[in-house]
């Protein structure tokens, strides 16, 4: 890695920490208006931005960020009330900062007509006054009796306009003597590359919007010498403009400013807004590149960017001195056993053996210590899900509160990469359907203001994690109702919480378009339920109507350790991971029953399931030793049973999964590799793989 | 003039060479764990100090008949294009510097190795040497078209 690459690291990996410092501190400011310690916070994060995007060469990134930080220092200084669109506003500029730094990170402009306008928006927050400030020059004005001008001004210089001794700066600069330049757009498009520009030339165009108490003619008066031989144009838009801006104007995108002002009708935007395209669709249309190289391209930005996040990690400087110190004590202690086995002389024994014992045992805390580099606190995730609520909160005007406990606990970061989500998936939920309108609320005798409570906590060796809202609770009678339909349920059979889970995460269950109903919980919840399984996992939920849900996750500690079967089969290990076993038993001849012309099938549990050698599904056959195996394993992926037959169950086993892809590429059947006690390499089996090959190598047979 | 150093190994008695700097290390024969419904010519994983690396065996691509494996085989590893992958040969026998008026190009050779694989020949003293352009054999796009066989 090169200077240049290892700057931009420490970059894009402070400016992460840096942005979810900010807005953490935005939701504080807005539950607790004026609370200066976290002004102080965010202007700091933000400052630090600022320099920070400046001295990596993020100059339009940095160039907006200032415009931020302008805004907050008027903040600080009561200049400008903390209000929630203003809040609102702040926090869509982190993720807009985010989205231009994604930008940076894989060479991608942010489109400039989005930043002008974002820009535009903040030179309005900029553009006003404080309230009190207001208040005594509106009176002021009154009494003066001056009325504001709105002037738009296209100044389009010649090239030559350096030759006549002239200075757009100066021309600009004189411009806000007598007036505020609202909004100001350079067109920098004309600009040559580097290497063609001409120094002596100008090559850039401005808009400007003036707002000033002068006539036009005393604007005019400004470019008096310039006027003649320039393309300006002046024109009075007060009538058009918006006048004495308001907060709430600012905070919404320009289209909706301009229906709300009545300049346009909604129509007129939408069809204008249909008319914007991406830019990869517009060379499309114009026939400078097909449609595979954008999307390819397109592709690659993406990959790229995941690359990035998955491959760096801030760790705390504690631990790895930690470590450090680990690998020294590891160092010394080898060399220990290096001077007693070559001392003259017989070999002291005991003394070896001592040292050896407690070079496992530091080993031992030095595999510890690295497994918890991986280790992430849960408060980054659950700070997302409070900015979350709290955005659909405000759209759907209901009134929630958040709890955040157990912040602190510490799981895989790519665990928590893997349970994101999932997890927003049901914070969602739990917002659109669990948590009433504020009267609604009231009506049922419940405080206005709901709450969802975010916990997490270690308990055996797992991590809970728990999304308790305090909502209306599901509809136990319907999903009973959708559930007899459906078939999965008997009429007689009472519904509880355990088989509540199975039912509304059943695939079948969501499709219906009885769904809404149901106040649509069932969407996407099989999606959800099978992600959690994937890396491990298991959901629960309960609820109590009216007085709402809980849904619990549990989680393994690490997702580099799959908890998986180790059996053998031809003289080799595989390891099959223990989410999909269904059960293990010694295989009965007697159970087998011929179906068709070639396929077994096998009585497992009441229930005939197809049944196939692993070493004919893998075809990994050493010896011409074709003999059945004696264990059958029974899998279940959710969304086919099958068994296995293999040679020998051993124990349960920890693999620690290293991939394949790193040096060859995916093979199917197969997640990776763990390397076992003896140190060869066992294949780890992808199950969902295994499933697709096993149902394909049973079709082949039969036909 | 300078030339360029190879490996020189052996499969199946015939002589082949790879440039030594594509070479990282050289290990003795181990187990080898198979994949599955992969092609012949690769031979499965293998555990590299914690790191899981692919074996191949150049017979396959060469129509060279199969071989039993020994304790005697050599894994040469290298690396090409940031990944790191085995290839099974028979022994190593020596490391030698091929000048450029010992090099022969493929053009005269007759095709029944497929060109695109070769470098060219090396002659030294009575030695035949096929040298190889490794980099083509184990490419990703080479890699990937075993995987559609």
């Amino acid at each position: 890695m090169n200077e240049l690459e290892e700057t931009l690291q420490v970059f894009f990996a402070e400016t992460e920490d840096l942005l979810r410092r900010s807005e953490e501190s935005l939701l504080h400011i807005e539950a607790a208006p004026g609370s200066g310690p976290d002004l102080e916070e965010l202007f700091r994060a933000i400052h630090t931005l600022k320099s920070g995007s400046a001295m990596v060469g993020f100059n339009t990134l940095s160039g907006y960020v200032h415009l931020i930080e302008n805004l907050l220092d008027r903040i600080r200084n009561n200049q400008l009330p903390v209000t929630r669109p203003l809040i609102s506003f702040l926090l869509e500029d982190v993720d807009f900062i985010r989205t231009m730094v994604d930008g940076c990170a894989n060479g991608a402009d942010v489109d400039s007509d989005i930043l002008n306008a974002r820009k535009a928006q903040l030179n309005r927050f900029l553009g006003i006054k404080g309230v009190k400030e207001a208040t005594r020059e509106s009176a002021a004005d009154s009494s003066k009796a001056k009325k504001w001008h709105y002037y738009h001004i296209n100044l389009n210089f010649r090239e030559d306009l350096f030759d006549s001794g002239h200075d757009p700066l100066l021309i600009l600069l004189n411009l806000t003597e007598i007036g505020e330049c609202v909004e100001i757009a350079a067109d920098t498009s004309e600009l040559p590359c580097y290497k063609e520009m001409d120094f002596y030339k100008l090559y850039i165009s401005w808009q400007v919007i003036l707002k000033t108490t002068a006539s036009i003619q005393e604007v005019e008066d400004v470019f008096m010498f310039v006027k003649d031989e320039h393309n300006i144009v002046i024109d009075d838009i007060t009538d058009r403009y918006i006048e004495g801006v308001d907060l709430q104007l600012g905070a919404i995108p320009l289209g909706e400013a301009l229906v709300k002002r009545g300049g346009i009708t909604k129509e007129d935007l939408k069809s204008a807004l249909d008319k914007q395209k991406k830019l990869g669709e517009i060379l499309i249309d114009e026939g400078k590149i097909n449609k595979e190289a954008v999307q390819k391209m397109v592709s690659l930005q993406q990959e790229s960017r995941y690359v990035y996040r998955k491959t760096s990690l801030r760790v705390d400087v504690k631990k790895i001195d930690h470590l450090v110190n680990l690998a020294e004590e590891i160092g010394i202690n080898l060399s220990r056993v290096q001077s007693l086995l070559i001392r003259e002389g017989d070999l002291p024994r005991n003394e070896i053996e001592q040292e050896i014992e407690s070079l496992l045992k530091i080993n031992r805390e030095f595999q510890e210590q690295v497994a918890g580099i991986r280790m992430f606190s849960l408060k980054g995730t659950f700070q997302r899900f409070q900015r979350i609520v709290r955005d659909a909160a405000y759209d759907q005007k209901k009134q929630i509160k958040v709890i955040l406990s157990g912040i602190n606990t510490e799981l895989d970061k790519e665990v928590i990469e893997y349970i994101a989500d999932p997890l927003k998936h049901l914070v969602r939920n739990c917002v659109d359907h669990g948590i009433e309108l504020p009267e609604e609320r009231v009506a049922a005798g419940k405080p206005a203001e709901g709450t969802i409570e975010f916990k997490a906590y270690q308990k055996g060796g797992k991590i809970f994690i728990q999304i308790c809202d305090d909502g209306n609770g599901l509809d136990m009678e319907k999903i009973h109702r959708r559930a007899l339909e459906i078939g999965l349920n008997t009429a007689g059979e009472k519904l509880d919480n355990d088989r509540l889970v199975e039912i509304i995460c059943h695939p079948g269950f969501s499709t219906a378009s009885s769904v809404t109903e149901l106040s649509g919980r069932g969407v996407g919840l099989n999606v959800v339920k099978t992600e959690i399984e994937r890396v491990g996992g298991l959901m629960q939920i309960e609820t109590k109507k009216g007085k709402g849900t809980v849904f619990t996750l549990v989680l393994p500690l690490t997702f580099a350790l799959t908890e998986a079967l180790h059996v053998r089969d031809q003289g080799r290990s595989y390891l099959v991971p223990l989410w999909g076993i269904i059960g293990v038993e010694k295989f009965k001849p007697e159970r087998v029953r011929t179906f068709g012309a070639n396929e077994k099938v096998y009585r497992f549990m009441g229930e005939y399931l197809p049944l196939m050698n692993l070493y004919r599904i893998y075809k990994t056959m050493t010896s011409e030793n074709d003999r059945d195996g004696t264990i059958t394993v029974f899998l279940d992926t959710g969304k086919q049973r099958f068994g296995i037959l293999v040679d020998e169950a051993l124990d349960p086993y920890k693999a620690v999964i290293k991939t394949i892809e790193s040096n060859y590429q995916s093979v199917r059947g197969v997640s990776g590799a763990t390397i076992m006690g003896d140190g060869s390499a066992a294949i780890v089996l992808d199950l969902l793989g295994l499933e697709e090959i096993f149902f394909k190598t049973a079709r082949l047979a039969t036909n | 003039m300078l030339g360029t150093q190879y490996i020189v190994f052996s499969i199946n008695r015939q002589i082949f060479g790879i440039e030594i700097f594509k070479i990282k290390e050289v290990l003795s024969y181990r187990k080898v764990t198979p994949l599955p419904q992969v092609d012949e010519f690769v031979k499965g994983i293998i555990n590299l100090r914690g790191a899981v690396i692919p074996v191949f065996d150049l017979r396959e691509k060469f129509n060279l008949p199969a071989k039993e494996y020994t304790r005697f085989h050599v894994i040469i590893v290298v690396e090409i294009a940031g990944r790191i992958m085995g290839v099974i040969v028979d022994e190593i026998s020596d490391v030698v510097e091929i000048l450029p008026e010992e090099f022969q190009t493929t053009g005269n050779l007759p095709s029944n190795l497929r060109r695109e694989y070769l470098k060219g020949v090396g002659k030294k003293q009575d030695e035949m040497i096929i040298l190889l352009d490794i980099d083509r054999l184990l490419s990703h796009e080479e890699l990937e078209l075993v995987d559609a066989a």
